[in-house]
């Protein structure tokens, strides 16, 4: 029997936010939480610079001229959106976040194994986003998030090195929360959690962590060969010599492919929490869903090929790439399954964290089955480089991705605050936000069959439509991001007070108290049980229901 | 072109029709899983709903539905694939016969060459029902030449030549786009595709001034460049040179295809052929840096036309003016000019 | 060994508190080393990747380059880290035994055989800058002597006839042909030659960091450990850093023939 207190928090225990007041406390804390905290802080600073410059981007696209900004101006916005949303938004998103926050609580640990490593991971962080911002301040790099060889080294006016600079430092920190991740997870297990008693967050985030860590160096080294090149004027993917642009580009995908996993694993670790939590059922096909994350982990270092089918690489080459394409995109439609499968004969809640998981499915869904039109290649020799890519990714990454970070927020937000957020709020930003992707994003699909080109400041006239409604669909959008922000800061002083387990989840980081104090856990738990068993939770919930509990 | 709203871009080729059936077949698929699972989390979001006296069962994933749920996409996945690949081959081997146009990209314009002479910018004019092969180079950065009403487009590297074709099935003006962001006015490097009729186009490419047809401007090339004093030599032949099969010092056989001719010009050592393995004195020196990209084009048009047939489906036997080592597919019966061997150590004048 | 300064293990718990038990730490050390190095196998495989990759398209320029290194300083630098890595075994074994004075010295030898691979290494670099053997330099790869000779040529002689450039390349032991027909042959050998000596520079650089992040790291161990701070069951720093110090090792052990020995 696990240990459980249900015992309902009240504000003058010592929690891991009232231990100490001073800034140092905080920005030298060793305390996984804290760090997760500080993490939260800056990734949605990060968020809403990128988000600007993507609203400035849609409102230039609103007429075909597209003059609003100058077309240099227009270049660097693009880049700046891509750099900063995958690279400092993205990537650490999660991870970062609910990750730090939660993996040690869930395996029933007093802290992550390396703190300090820890606090390390966050620092390199703000320093390589400092560096970015300091290169957007300075002027900008107009080369797109993918830094296109010869482009990039010989033909760009921008500030590359810098940028570079600054995402190579932040590659460390991927690096270091990944490895923090995997020696936690295979040293730091409570008694009793074995590998198939762990929820599936761990297997996702453990998944995560292969890729960050297998994944991230060869970006590094690649990116850092590109601003050797500009810095010291010596072509290494230079045509002039008989060099290779197209290498440039397996180096960069090699990564960049594994990248968008690191973005997805996560946020459909967070589905499985969710949804297990608010359909009161175990994940319907437990073990599947787990080794799915590994496959698509596995499977997804062999496909980076299918970014360049039409980029001078051999039929040959493509056709494996496609082939193997195709083949990860099937452990993700089996967790869709999956997920829609524990509905049945579930006892369903539509609070907010769950819109936000029926939301992701439905998105995410969308989003991957888009993605095997361009795994197929006789149908990406005509959507390569247009809208329809732009569409495929956001959908995944903003449909699925944010959504997940935005349900994991909400699902752990009192444990994390030890406040509720308003639930009629909540609910309605996610239907807004769900609403906004849509009409921003659908139509790039249509334009992308027309034949509307990505990176484009201006397009044909007849485009002009399409284009006005996603940047109506833009607007929506970032109405719905900016409710939460205001109504979670809000809830930190006048949200309701929240239990241990006001979701009466499954789970250890439940069975302490919200917020956890800083060491987590008064006594260690050990674990006798599967992951989800909610039979036994509501059982013993209406054997003896809780005063008070939501 | 059409300017008002639409949902489908122009078919401009009998492949856009074909990608076409392709997409709508990926839609559909899209369409039922989506359906699907839109349907099912509705209903049970709806049946299931957590109300008084509503339990949640625990229900077990039987195996046989999991390994359906693995395999019909799986499938699923592999018909695609193959549908796919195939489309995609046929789009990239282009037919026996189809004309060369030369197109060269660069910041931020494109430069297209007929090899009767015609020149144009951002303009790509040909003809109806003839097939097409588009050999393009970059001067600067990587571009991407985009049809969509021929639902194709292909990367413009610099250092190689990158090939596509299409067959025009009905006169109009396309929207062509460089679909590779390649710097500040990328946006602005577009331009039309124009089809005319068969009769249109002969006049329209011997329409206005031009310097000629290119292979006229190579041969000046072949000339000036002083090919002519190794090629004929004791340096490889060229005539009959284009699409035959070689034999190289390593061991290799390769066609001399565009690219095969392209290397030759800008990196000799890389591709020797076989008995041509000489000291450094008489190797052919690289012209990488010398030629400019219309030039290149230029040259290796004379050298096309130095073969009996722009583009042979069949491998050819061709006169050699050395030792036979690299002769190739000699057809039965055939014997061979007497060889000539060359020597090394004679100096270059 | 100073007697007053007893270490007071108390404020540095042996396990710290997020481990329950010093098992727990080991393990957690020694996969979080691992992991690290894996990491680091894919950084190095990356740059190596492009390294192959370049020289199976320039052979002959990267073949040329590779012979104007200094083998015997690379074949000595590489015999100075294998024995560095031995008294790294050495230092981790004392370690294990809780034998202080051993441990000091085996660590201290294990530094002072780093800095003599660093000092080597400043050494070799000393010498490939008095032969020009830095990209971008306009007389790349012409020993001192042979540049100070073409360098006496005016700028405008030096244009116009690429010939003396080739022959004073030649001199320097390149094989580039000498005729002026062939100049820009020459001209492109030399620039592939360039673009391996910025494999060379930055490989043998990121290496030598390693290598110096290494040796900081050790000297703070080696002061631990003279101040008594390792015992039979605090002695997890020793082991993890020997880790790291080997890995840096196998790398020098691949780089070494695939910088210095492409034939």
């Amino acid at each position: 029997m696990t240990t459980i207190s249900y015992i309902p928090s009240t504000s003058r225990r010592q929690t891991y936010l009232n231990v100490g007041h001073t800034v140092k406390s905080w920005l030298l804390t060793k305390d996984h939480k804290r760090i997760a905290v500080l993490y939260i802080l800056s990734i949605t600073f990060f968020f809403f610079i990128g988000g600007s410059a993507a609203t400035l981007m849609r409102l230039n696209l609103l007429t075909p001229a597209g003059n609003l900004v100058l077309e240099s101006t227009y270049n660097k916005l693009f880049t700046a959106h891509g750099v900063i949303m995958v690279f400092f938004f993205l990537i650490p998103s999660i991870p970062a976040t609910l990750g730090n926050f939660i993996i040690p609580l869930m395996l029933g640990a007093r802290d992550l194994a390396f703190p300090r490593v820890n606090l390390l991971s966050w620092y390199l962080y703000i320093a390589g986003g400092s560096l970015a911002v300091w290169a957007l301040l300075a002027g900008g790099v107009d080369t797109g998030w993918t830094f296109y060889e010869p482009y990039s080294s010989t033909y760009s006016n921008g500030w590359v090195a810098l940028t570079i600079c600054g995402i190579f430092i932040a590659g460390f920190s991927s690096i270091l929360t990944g490895l923090n991740f995997i020696v936690t997870t295979h040293t730091m297990r409570a008694r009793g959690l074995t590998w198939f008693r762990l929820p599936l967050f761990i297997w996702s985030l453990y998944a995560t962590s292969l890729i960050m860590v297998l994944g991230t160096p060869v970006v590094a080294i690649t990116l850092a060969l590109v601003a050797l090149e500009r810095i010291f004027g010596i072509g290494i993917f230079d045509p002039s010599i008989g060099g290779d642009p197209v290498l440039f580009q397996h180096m960069f995908w090699f990564y960049s492919h594994p990248a968008v996993y690191i973005m997805i694993l996560p946020a459909m670790g967070v589905m499985s929490e969710v949804i297990a939590c608010f359909t009161r059922k175990r994940i319907f096909g437990y073990k599947f869903v787990a080794f799915a994350s590994v496959a698509i982990a596995v499977l997804g270092f062999l496909v980076w090929g299918h970014h360049m089918f039409v980029a001078g690489q051999s039929a040959f080459e493509g056709m494996v790439f496609s082939l193997l394409s195709f083949l990860v995109a099937i452990p993700s439609g089996v967790k869709v399954f999956n997920w829609t499968g524990t509905m049945y004969k579930g006892s369903i809640e539509l609070k907010t964290p769950m819109l936000y998981a029926l939301g992701f499915i439905g998105l995410f869904t969308i989003g991957g089955l888009t993605g095997l039109f361009l795994a197929t290649m006789g149908a990406d020799m005509h959507l390569h480089d247009t809208y329809f890519v732009i569409a495929h990714f956001h959908y995944i990454m903003v449909g699925g991705a944010i959504m997940g970070y935005m349900g994991g927020l909400h699902f752990w937000w009192p444990k994390i605050t030890g406040r509720m957020y308003p639930e009629a709020w909540g609910r309605a930003s996610a239907v807004i936000i769900f609403l906004g992707f849509n009409l921003t994003f659908f139509p790039q699909y249509l334009l992308g069959y027309l034949g509307m080109p990505r990176r484009y400041h201006g397009y044909p006239a007849e485009f002009q439509v399409l284009n006005v409604l996603s940047t109506a669909g833009a607007s929506i959008l970032g109405v719905g991001y900016l409710l939460p922000l205001g109504y979670l800061l809000w809830s930190l002083k006048r949200g309701a007070l929240a239990g241990d387990n006001p979701w009466n989840a499954a789970g250890l980081e439940w069975t302490t108290t919200s917020p956890p104090p800083s060491d987590n856990f008064d006594q260690s738990p050990v674990v006798t049980e599967e992951a989800y068993n909610y039979a036994r939770i509501d059982a013993e919930l209406v054997a003896s229901p809780i005063p008070g509990a939501i | 072109m059409n300017t008002g709203f639409q949902f489908i871009p122009p078919h401009a080729s009998a492949m856009s029709w074909q990608v076409d059936w392709l997409l709508l077949a990926l839609l559909g698929l899209t369409i039922f899983f989506t359906v699907l699972i839109f349907f099912f989390i509705v209903l049970f979001a709806w049946k299931y709903r957590a109300r008084p006296g509503h339990k949640a069962e625990q229900v077990e994933a039987p195996m046989a539905l999991e390994i359906a749920l693995w395999g019909i996409p799986f499938i699923l996945c592999l018909g695609l694939f193959w549908w796919g690949t195939r489309l995609f081959l046929s789009a990239s081997r282009p037919p026996a016969g189809a004309m060369d146009i030369y197109v060269i990209g660069k910041q931020w314009m494109w430069k297209i060459q007929h090899p009767e002479g015609r020149k144009e910018i951002d303009e790509l004019h040909v003809p109806l029902g003839r097939p097409v092969r588009l050999i393009m180079a970059s001067q600067d950065v990587i571009h991407d030449f985009g049809l969509p009403a021929f639902r194709i487009k292909r990367d413009v590297v610099p250092g190689s030549y990158s090939v596509q074709w299409f067959t025009p099935t009905a006169v109009g003006e396309y929207h062509l786009f460089c679909d590779q962001y390649c710097g500040a006015q990328h946006a602005e490097m577009i331009g039309k595709v124009v089809v005319m009729e068969e009769a249109d186009y002969q006049r329209w490419v011997a329409g206005s001034v031009t310097d000629g047809p290119m292979r006229q401007g190579g041969e000046q090339l072949f000339v000036n460049m002083n090919c002519m004093s190794c090629h004929g030599q004791w340096a490889p032949t060229l005539a009959g040179l284009y699409m035959s099969r070689v034999r190289l010092a390593d061991g290799r056989t390769v066609q001399a295809d565009d690219a095969y001719l392209r290397r030759s010009i800008l990196d000799p050592g890389a591709d020797i052929v076989a008995g041509y393995q000489a000291n450094q004195s008489v190797l052919m020196p690289s012209f990488r840096g010398t030629l400019t990209e219309e030039q290149i084009d230029q040259l290796i048009e004379y050298i096309k036309s130095l073969a009996p047939a722009a583009y042979l489906e069949e491998p050819t036997t061709r006169p050699v003016s050395n030792g036979g080592a690299d002769l190739e597919l000699r057809k039965p019966g055939e014997g061979g000019p007497p060889p000539l061997t060359p020597d090394p150590n004679k100096p270059v004048e | 060994m100073p007697e007053h300064a007893q270490p007071n293990l108390d404020s540095e718990p042996l396990v710290p508190h997020q481990f329950d038990d010093l098992e727990q730490k080991s393990l957690a050390d020694s996969l979080g080393m691992w992991t690290f190095l894996a990491s680091e196998v894919l950084f190095f495989g990356a740059i190596f990747t492009v390294l192959m990759v370049y020289r199976s398209l320039f052979p002959d320029a990267f073949r040329q380059a590779s012979q104007h290194l200094d083998r015997r300083i690379g074949m000595l630098n590489t015999f100075v880290l294998l024995f560095s890595s031995y008294t790294v075994v050495l230092a981790v074994h004392a370690a294990l035994k809780a034998r202080q004075k051993a441990l000091v010295l085996w660590l201290l030898a294990t530094i002072a055989l780093g800095l003599s691979f660093l000092g080597v290494k400043l050494v070799e670099y000393a010498e490939d800058f008095r032969d020009n053997l830095v990209p971008r330099r306009i007389d790349f790869g012409l020993s001192a002597e042979q540049s100070r000779d073409w360098m006496a040529h005016s700028p405008e002689e030096r244009d116009t006839r690429p010939e003396l450039w080739q022959q004073s390349l030649r001199a320097s032991g390149w094989d580039v042909p000498a005729d002026r027909m062939h100049a820009s042959d020459a001209r492109l050998l030399i620039k592939r030659a360039q673009l391996f000596f910025v494999f060379y520079y930055t490989m043998t650089l990121i290496h030598a960091l390693h290598m110096i992040i290494g040796l900081v790291i050790f000297s703070v161990l080696a002061w631990r450990a003279w101040h008594g701070r390792y015992t039979q069951q605090r002695h997890a720093q020793i082991e993890i850093t020997g880790l790291y110090w080997h890995f840096v090792d196998i790398v020098w052990i691949f780089l070494f023939p695939l910088l210095y020995l492409i034939r």
